[in-house]
């Protein structure tokens, strides 16, 4: 046998036979995906919209008073033009970095190019485009700059800052970093402005360890913090970003608060033993912390959401009625007063839905979304609209795979799918609120 | 009812169509990301791209004829993009020496299956795509040159060299050296 009868009759058989795996069952949930979507339309193919016959006979009609209608045109494009200049050079103020905002626009990406799309309208448009694989968009607090890596193939990511309509596309740093993006807890968020967007918090490979780093907007220069364990999951404090909030799984496993300033390190909640924790994510006063914790022993899902005090006092539970088994994935409500969860019923993701309720921690909460929308493996991402009217999220399909975004209506509890299909994680443009 | 008319139903918006047509294909595009990518996770998230998108752009189709070609470079350019966002999770790992496996002059087909199967792993994605577009899905050389925006005559290079990596499993004779350094990816 030589090679050439691999190359010319036998290899195609042998290939088949190598990739071949079970029946792809998962084609029902990617179908159950698509009939839920609308088809993008081609608006320059016109006969696509207009009847073949009209385009091929010609169609005999009155004279119309072309020039009155040209003058009528005029006019109208004058005023429309002059109501745009004059909204145009009003700036509209920035909104403050925490508290609820109106809804701008959601940045997402698909295809390896940043968009930015209006979910109320439909409207969307590319900011980023090009060759380069550009991910993970994140909207500064003032909801003026967009943050993205753009990947290399070596596994590092190079930030790139871009404003929210496209303009003044730049590196932020230097040289590709070892960013480190994690499916658990909130690690999908991997980087995140500071509150006066003059810095960027990532997460990052420091010698082979999970490490905080802080990179200059300005400069484009890292510094990295001096943590000892392999640490996760950053976030600044609100609303002055004083403090940054992380997660610690070394000698002992904690929730941990680190002052960027000074270096000075305060452990706020320390696990039990056998417990580990995800999803640590301040209040928007910054007064508060939800996380969630579990027991490593038990095969099964077990997680709990915590609220504590930032001093670390008053940890309890996030209410659950009993037939509820877990709870996980906390988002708080920007004005501080409700906190999204994902909770299971059964010990795994058979029967996961979306519940909002209080972070007062008086009530187990209504729910929003029901079974198969919210979370059907581990890990997905939800986050408040910055009006608290809407959640949107990125569920988790069956199959593990990324699922599309997706928006429930809060006081409707209702899902509303956004007009594009996007699996990159919620972020979603702050504006001032109108008044 | 012929695949034409189900493209052009399913162009039109008629779902029914559509899910017959990624019916039909989900087995081949499953099975060629699983060679590309060479992890059943990652393939399953692109095919799940691969048909999202086909389904959200189809009326962008032109030709219905063309359906199973932009399908099957949809898929293969999924499966190129879930390579690199996941590249960072690649580690090196040792094969052992090809003349330690007993390949003898008549080899089994249960043995050319293993030898294929580790020099697949020992390429890079892009020449796998190369591979699977022209030994499985069965394209002219021409048509993987457009299909991944490259030169022709880089397909050809690229593809020479998977197949000399396939000679050189085979006999051991004709390798410099006992081992090799191939990337394996972890979950």
């Amino acid at each position: 046998m030589t090679t050439q009868r691999h190359a010319s009759a036998e290899l195609p058989e042998i290939l088949s036979d190598l990739g071949r795996g079970p029946y792809p069952e998962y084609i029902d949930n990617i179908l159950a995906s698509t009939a839920r979507q609308r088809q993008r339309r081609v608006w320059m193919l016109l006969e696509r919209w207009l009847p073949m016959d009209l385009v091929r006979e010609p169609v005999l009609s009155p004279r119309l008073p072309w020039r009155q209608l040209s003058i009528v045109a005029i006019i109208v494009i004058a005023l429309i033009g002059a109501t745009f200049a004059v909204l145009s050079s009003t700036p509209r103020p920035l909104p403050a970095p925490f508290g609820p905002a109106a809804n701008g626009v959601i940045a997402y990406e698909v295809g390896g190019d940043i968009y930015v799309g209006n979910p109320a309208s439909g409207d969307a448009r590319a900011i980023v485009t090009g060759p380069e694989m550009d991910t993970r968009p994140r909207f500064s607090l003032d909801g003026r700059t967009v943050v993205f890596g753009r990947e290399g193939g070596d596994g590092l990511v190079q930030l790139y800052l871009v404003g929210a309509d496209g303009s003044n596309l730049r590196a932020l740093t230097d040289t590709p970093i070892n960013l480190l993006v994690a499916n658990v807890g909130r690690g999908w968020e991997a980087y995140e402005f500071a509150p006066d967007g003059q810095s960027i918090l990532t997460s990052i490979d420091v010698h082979g360890v999970p490490g905080i780093g802080v990179i200059d907007v300005r400069t484009g220069a890292l510094r990295t913090l001096d943590t000892t364990g392999p640490v996760f999951e950053p976030s600044y404090r609100p609303p002055d970003g004083r403090e940054i909030l992380f997660l610690e799984r070394g000698a002992h496993t904690t929730v941990s608060a680190i002052d960027p300033t000074t270096g000075t390190v305060r452990q706020i909640v320390e696990l039990p033993p056998m417990h580990d924790v995800a999803g640590a994510s301040w209040s928007p006063d910054g007064s508060r912390i939800a996380y969630w914790s579990w027991s490593t022993e038990f095969s099964g899902l077990s997680a709990r959401t915590h609220i504590v005090n930032a001093d670390g006092t008053g940890d309890r539970e996030l209410p659950m009625p009993p037939e509820a088994t877990w709870n996980a994935h906390a988002a708080w409500s920007n004005d501080g007063t409700r906190i999204f969860t994902v909770r299971g019923y059964t010990a795994d993701y058979r029967d996961v839905r979306g519940f909002v309720q209080s972070a007062d921690r008086s009530d187990t909460g209504i729910e929003v979304a029901p079974t198969g929308s919210v979370e059907n493996e581990c890990c997905a991402a939800w986050s408040w609209s910055p009006d608290d009217r809407f959640l949107l999220g990125r569920p988790v399909a069956f199959t593990g795979a990324r699922a599309p975004q997706v928006l429930v209506d809060v006081e409707k509890r209702k899902l509303v799918p956004t007009p594009w299909s996007a699996t990159s994680d919620p972020t979603w443009q702050r504006l001032a609120p109108e008044n | 009812m012929d695949q034409r008319r189900l493209v052009e139903q399913a162009r039109e918006g008629d779902h029914d169509a559509f899910a017959e047509l990624a019916r039909a294909a989900v087995v081949r595009l499953d099975t060629a990301a699983r060679l590309i990518l060479r992890d059943p996770d990652l393939a399953r998230d692109a095919v799940q791209e691969a048909l999202i998108r086909t389904w959200r752009d189809l009326p962008k189709l032109r030709d219905p004829d063309r359906f199973d070609v932009w399908l099957h470079r949809l898929t293969v350019h999924a499966c190129l993009d879930q390579a690199r966002r996941h590249h960072r999770h690649r580690i090196e790992v040792t094969l052992q020496p090809m003349h330690d496996r007993g390949v003898s002059d008549v080899v089994s087909v249960h043995a050319d299956r293993e030898l294929v199967d580790q020099v697949m792993r020992g390429l890079g994605e892009r020449e796998r795509a190369i591979v699977v577009l022209h030994y499985f899905l069965g394209y002219p050389l021409a048509d993987v040159a457009t299909t991944l925006g490259i030169p022709l005559g880089t397909v050809k290079s690229r593809l020479h060299r998977a197949l000399t990596e396939m000679r050189l499993a085979i006999d051991p004779e004709l390798s410099a050296t006992p081992a090799r350094r191939v990337g394996g990816e972890v979950v």
